[in-house]
């Protein structure tokens, strides 16, 4: 009997193998929808789970104000149930990256978060290359950086604002792998003060790379097993937090009070060598002053027997220089006295050598005048004896005679001047000795002027000695005068000295007390995983579908409930005779009830299976592939619970066996006699329409026929209303969330941020050189831009569920317009007032602010806020802003407006952004530069991958739509199959069969589109609020189109459905259903 | 040449390896007018005889004629518009539609041909006047069949082939359906073909045609069709 049992079943199954399917496909589609977005949450925090115990993500992360060292560590150690504890550098540096050419790859520095490598606590998943084995090696982000990146150099920035290169020993590193970090699971990275202020990417390189006294903060690892999010993981931990935080404190203060004792200690010796150092000073002061005054007095003396011995030397000076002033003039007399008798001796000479003169000539006048008379004698003889006898005298004689007489005379004369010239020699004689007698004399007066001046010239040289002696004295004295001034002045420079350094001494040694009673306690900070936004983020966004998990699958439960209920009541129908064979053979009701509760059970079973295991790998795959733009961390680990499986599987039997039991009670309530009768037809019946004479007389004759067996057959009705409009709200929502998503990246970029560039300059450029290297730069290069000048800062708000960052941008640029789209639904707005901000509208949904409410910022490292008035929210649609004019920025951060970012919008198409801006940095100081298209390309990417949800939805409507119509359409031909034979009988063409059948189907199906449309409105709206990204603002609509392809597509799945229906309506033999009933 | 004739008509069933002759080589005419009873033990190829002749159903071989017409070659597409056109069926289970009263039943017959009966009038004939809106659930098994009857000559069929058409009725209630062939067929002049294995029937016929394996054994006229009231079974 067993065995015929189940052979019964099988055959039942073999024969209605449609209906089987029917009831197995709608299980499983059901509960692979229900299963899969139930495992989708779990799978992804398994995912998140095996991930951060695999590379053992810090359960806390403390941090000092003192820094932490190895003994602190050593301490923290100690806790129970740590599993580690390890101190880690961490600096956000600006870097290089240098490829294997040596060529600067990108010159603008990459802000990169730089950590040690710790082992036990965020161990690094290695992507490519190998781990650091050499302090100069690094590994880097893999989200951000490919594989080309090995073997390139990253060089730390040496001489820049930040102090990158400071507490580091290592400043070059060579690339050797790409890592994931437990840290980092999602796409942010954080921000930090250096550089402009958005971290590009993190890397770790060994502890040996960095030169600090301290580790900037120590990771704790658990290893606990609890879940990661469970409230038992939160309450262990924040119980833990405690005794960490207590322990760090202990450390800290424990070291804290070590040094506050030190520097106390120190301090207080400080004074000591003060005091003492004074006293010395002071002492030594005294000494050199009494030094000084004893000089001063011997000085004084010194100067008087100075000024004595000047005097006596000087009088004596005077007495010799008169002295020989007398010698001299003597000397000068006898000079005189002497010139006169040289020169009376030289007149003596001349006079002598005259008379000599005057004897030699009378002399020899009177010898030449003896000789001439002598000679005329002689001739007048001659003469005489030659006169002609006769003469006694001739006139010759006579000449001769004359001339002699005048010869005598001249004799005469001569001896005459001979006699004179004795004379004269006789009186030269006498005056000769007189002169001799003179120049005696003036020898004896010069013997004694001689003898005079010797005797002055040894006084002077006497005087001399005194004086040359003085000289001595004096400068002796000058030497000593000097020696005391400088020694004064020397002891008025160690006065001032003193008094200076004393003081500075005094100065320091106070400021340090001050100091050190201004040191305040240290601060610890224990801070949990819930303090790693990537963490918390993957909480909140890990749970988008689980909202979506609810709705979806009741839906879908409820469909399969009314499949199961339908397809075994045909069954049972089906099977009517049989059941009241059976049951008058004796089988009893619940025996025969079994085979359809296996049937259905069955089904369902094999159904659930196949749905479970397909659904918790679909749905959680698909997921996650969206998911991957933004935590691309691991692949996916599959993880389901148990109750997942376990309320799939009672509710599909739900919807199978218990339907099957009360669908077949209702059928057994029959006495077996009437079962063995075939059962009546439902009864033909009026419908409400028919009392509506007006519409029902106009009515074509088969449109009345539908229109009766549409009512006729209510659950039908029903099953196939809810199915179709079901699907067409699927299809609905899943064309509409591509609407709602596909242009926000469009409009966000083209509409509201019009700009291709956003440059921040360095704080060193004035406005007017960013405006110059602009107009430069678009002068040489022929490009038409648009530019705006604006203040951008990195704020965040603190809401009520997150911390949002939002980008502050401050600008009265008249041109702002043309860049910023400012628009308050769909409207233009005016740029926010003074003393007022608009802001962005998730910014504002997010935390429930409206116009007029006013909104937190905090910026700056120490958290700072700043409080302002909010003027409007406006459409946006991609991150947080917000906006406000140049006088309320300088009013609210009370500091000068002063331009830090050009947004630029490039209107020609000679040249693309990203060149624009090497180009523009090329001629000025960039900090950092943005492009727009490539936050567009992300956004892009991360919209086309919920196109894939899409997808998914639309199949899964398609599913739907054909379960549902195949198993109606199904039931429909087989319970009428007597009454479509009976047409064909009578007459009727295929297309008149088909169309009387379907005819229902269509209307059917334009009923669910009433139904359908509104539902898939509100179940888009739905799907949108669950959906929800923080960042993302979604533009909840449908178009219009979205209906049209909506309605079509489940139009063409009619279709189908009805094209294979068609088949089987011709296979229908006339003759065997006609027949009899078996 | 008769109205109906089946030339050799054969129809084999083959299921597996069995081989099932329901028809072998079913000889015999019918004259046009004539109300034609074919009567055979179950087995004997009743059914498989009006299917063929009912345009449901090729014959294997032979040919099967209607008014000169070959009927057994025709595509299906013809098969329709020959049942449409030409036969009228009456089941031994009415097949009325149930979602339609009985006047729709009739009417939606009608509508299916270019020059129907009046729908009124044949309600009226078939004496049914005061049930025309009910629906079948709410008639009895001679009023259903009286609708079926109305619903399969509504059309003008050239042929009424009636499969067992009193089985599912009390023997009063047959015997009046059966009284309205004779007069649709006396009285109107259609030909119609009654398929039945009470052979107590074939004393109102014109022929009486006796199938036995398949094959016709006798095709005989009746001289004197008695009227039904006077047949007893």
């Amino acid at each position: 009997m067993r065995s015929a049992f189940v052979k019964t079943v099988f055959r039942s199954i073999k024969n209605s193998f449609g209906r089987f399917i029917a009831i197995f496909a709608i299980i499983a589609l059901g509960v692979g929808f229900f299963a899969g977005l139930k495992a989708t949450r779990p799978s992804f925090l398994q995912t998140a789970q095996s991930f951060f115990e695999r590379y053992r993500l810090n359960d806390f992360r403390l941090l000092s104000t003192i820094g932490i060292d190895d003994e602190d560590i050593e301490y923290l150690s100690q806790i129970d149930g740590v599993s580690n504890v390890e101190g880690e550098y961490n600096k956000a540096v600006l870097v290089s990256r240098i490829d294997r050419a040596g060529e600067i790859e990108y010159e603008y520095p990459y802000v990169v978060d730089l950590h040690s490598l710790t082992s036990g606590v965020n161990e690094l998943s290695l992507v490519a290359g190998r781990l650091p084995s050499a302090p100069n090696e690094i590994v880097l982000d893999e989200y951000v950086c490919s594989s080309d990146w090995i073997g390139d150099t990253i060089e730390i920035s040496q001489d820049d604002e930040d102090d990158s290169s400071e507490g580091m020993a290592v400043t070059q590193f060579t690339v050797v792998g790409l890592v994931r970090s437990p840290e980092y699971i999602n796409f942010k990275r954080g921000t930090t003060d250096v550089g402009g202020g958005q971290i590009s990417f993190f890397a770790y390189v060994p502890r040996e790379a960095f030169d600090m006294d301290y580790y900037t903060q120590a990771l704790i690892y658990y290893g606990t097993n609890f879940e990661i999010y469970s409230e038992e993981y939160v309450d262990y931990m924040s119980s833990q937090q405690e005794i960490v935080e207590n322990r760090l404190e202990e450390a800290v203060n424990t070291r804290f009070n070590d040094f506050i004792l030190e520097s106390q200690e120190e301090i207080d010796d400080g004074w000591n060598e003060y005091n003492e150092s004074v006293q010395e000073a002071l002492d030594e002061l005294y000494d050199a002053r009494a030094t000084l005054d004893d000089s001063r007095l011997q000085l004084l003396d010194a100067q008087a027997q100075i000024d004595n011995a000047t005097q006596a030397l000087s009088e004596a000076d005077d007495h010799i220089a008169a002295a020989y002033e007398e010698v001299n003039s003597n000397f000068a007399l006898l000079e005189t006295q002497e010139q006169e008798l040289v020169e009376a001796g030289a007149q003596l000479s001349q006079a002598y050598v005259d008379i000599e003169t005057n004897r030699q000539e009378a002399t020899s006048n009177l010898d030449s005048l003896t000789q001439n008379a002598q000679d005329l004698n002689d001739q007048i003889e001659y003469l005489t004896s030659l006169l002609p006898e006769g003469q006694t005298t001739s006139v010759e004689i006579e000449t001769a005679n004359a001339q002699l007489v005048v010869v005598n005379d001249g004799i005469t004369q001569a001896n005459e001047a001979i006699s004179q010239i004795d004379a004269a020699q006789a009186a030269l004689d006498i005056q000769n000795a007189e002169y001799l007698e003179g120049l005696e004399e003036v020898r004896i007066a010069r013997v004694q002027l001689e003898e005079a001046r010797t005797q002055l010239d040894i006084n002077r040289t006497t005087w001399q000695n005194s004086m040359n002696e003085l000289q001595i004295s004096i400068n002796d004295y000058n030497e000593g005068y000097q020696e005391f001034v400088d020694g004064e002045q020397e002891y008025f420079d160690g006065v001032a000295e003193f008094g200076s350094s004393s003081a500075e001494a005094k100065r320091e040694l106070v400021n340090a007390q001050m100091e050190l009673d201004k040191v305040e306690e240290p601060s610890v900070f224990v801070l949990g995983r819930d303090m790693n936004q990537g963490y918390v983020s993957f909480e909140n966004d890990s749970s988008i579908v689980d909202g979506v998990a609810t709705v979806f699958p009741l839906f879908f439960f409820m469909i399969a409930a009314l499949v199961c209920s339908t397809t075994m009541q045909r069954m049972v129908s089906d099977e009517r005779t049989q059941i009241g064979i059976m049951r008058a053979l004796g089988y009893s009701e619940f025996a025969i009830i079994m085979k359809y509760v296996t049937y259905s059970g069955l089904a369902a079973i094999l159904g659930g299976t196949l749905g479970y295991l397909g659904g918790i790998r679909l749905f959680p795959y698909v997921i996650w592939e969206v998911y991957g733009m933004m935590y691309g961390f691991s692949g996916i680990v599959f993880q389901s619970d148990v109750w997942v499986l376990i309320v799939s599987m009672l509710v599909a039997l739900t919807c199978s066996v218990l339907v099957t039991i009360f669908t077949a009670k209702a059928e057994m309530a029959c006495t077996p006699a009437d079962l063995i009768r075939p059962k009546a037809p439902l009864p033909g019946k009026r419908i409400l329409l028919e009392r509506i004479a007006i519409i029902w007389r106009k009515m074509k004759f088969f449109q009345k026929v539908s229109a009766r067996n549409i009512f006729r057959f209510k659950k039908r009705m029903f099953m196939m209303i809810v199915g179709i409009a079901g699907c067409t709200s699927l299809v609905i929502t899943g064309f509409g969330i591509s609407d709602s998503i596909k242009n926000i990246v469009d409009t966000q970029y083209d509409r509201v941020l019009k700009y291709d560039l956003t440059i921040t300059f360095e704080d060193s450029i004035s406005k007017s050189g960013v405006i110059k290297s602009i107009t430069d730069l678009d002068e040489e290069y022929n490009v038409e831009e648009n530019h705006v000048l604006a203040r951008r800062e990195d704020v965040t708000h603190t809401g009520n569920d997150l911390i949002r960052d939002v980008e502050l941008i401050a600008s009265s640029d008249p041109n702002v317009s043309s860049i910023f789209g400012l628009m308050v639904d769909g409207n233009s707005v005016e740029w926010p007032s003074f003393g007022t901000v608009a802001i962005s509208s998730k910014l504002a949904d997010k935390n429930n602010i409206k116009a007029g409410d006013s909104i937190v910022f905090s910026y700056g490292d120490n958290g700072q806020t700043v409080e302002v008035q909010v003027a409007y929210v406006f459409d946006n649609y991609i991150f947080h802003y917000a906006i406000m004019s140049e006088e309320t920025y300088a009013d609210l951060f009370d500091e000068e407006y002063k331009p830090n970012t050009a947004l630029i919008s490039i209107e020609s198409d000679n040249i693309i952004d990203t060149e624009y801006a090497k180009l523009l940095s090329d001629i000025t100081d960039v900090k950092s530069w943005s492009a727009t298209s490539s936050m567009r390309d992300t956004f892009q990417a991360t919209m086309n991958q919920l196109n894939l949800v899409v997808i998914l939805i639309i199949g899964c409507a398609a599913a739907l739509a054909f379960i549902v119509l195949f198993n109606l359409d199904n039931i429909n031909i087989s319970e009428r199959i007597r009454e479509i034979a009976t047409l064909k009988v009578l007459g009727f063409s295929r297309n008149e069969t088909n169309s009387y059948v379907f005819r229902e189907n269509s209307i059917l199906v334009l009923l669910s589109f009433v139904v359908g449309i509104p539902l898939g409105i509100a179940l888009h709206a739905f799907v949108m609020a669950q959906i929800d990204m923080d960042t993302v603002s979604f533009v909840v609509q449908i178009l219009p189109i979205s209906y049209v392809y909506s309605l079509v597509t489940v139009i063409v799945f009619t279709i189908i459905v009805e094209l294979i229906m068609h088949r089987k309506i011709d296979k229908i033999d006339m003759a065997e259903s006609l027949k009899s009933i078996e | 040449m008769p109205y109906i004739e089946f030339q050799k008509v054969s129809k084999r069933y083959i299921t597996g390896d069995v081989e099932l002759l329901a028809l072998d080589e079913a000889d015999f005419f019918i004259e046009k007018g004539e109300l034609a009873v074919i009567v055979g033990q179950s087995g004997a190829g009743k059914t498989t005889l009006l299917n063929i002749l009912g345009g449901m159903d090729r014959p294997t071989d032979g040919s099967v004629f209607l008014d000169g017409r070959d009927v057994s070659k025709l595509s299906n597409k013809e098969l329709a518009l020959y049942r449409r056109n030409e036969i009228g069926f009456v089941f031994q289970f009415y097949n009325l539609i149930p979602n339609l009263t009985a006047y729709e039943n009739v009417e939606m017959a009608a509508e299916l041909v270019r020059d129907p009966m009046d729908c009124d009038k044949l309600m009226a004939d078939v004496g049914l006047e005061g049930r025309k809106q009910n629906f079948p659930s709410q008639l009895s098994g001679g009023e259903q069949q009286r609708t079926a009857i109305a619903r399969a000559i509504a059309k003008r069929p050239k042929l009424l082939l009636c499969d067992e058409p009193t089985g599912a009725l009390d023997y009063q209630t047959g015997k009046s359906v059966l009284k309205l062939f004779q007069s649709l067929s006396v009285d109107k002049g259609i030909t119609v073909v009654i398929i039945t294995h009470n052979s107590a029937i074939t004393a109102m016929a014109d022929r009486v045609i006796t199938l036995k394996s398949g094959s016709v054994s006798s095709n005989i006229i009746n001289p004197n069709p008695v009227s039904v009231d006077l047949i007893e079974w």
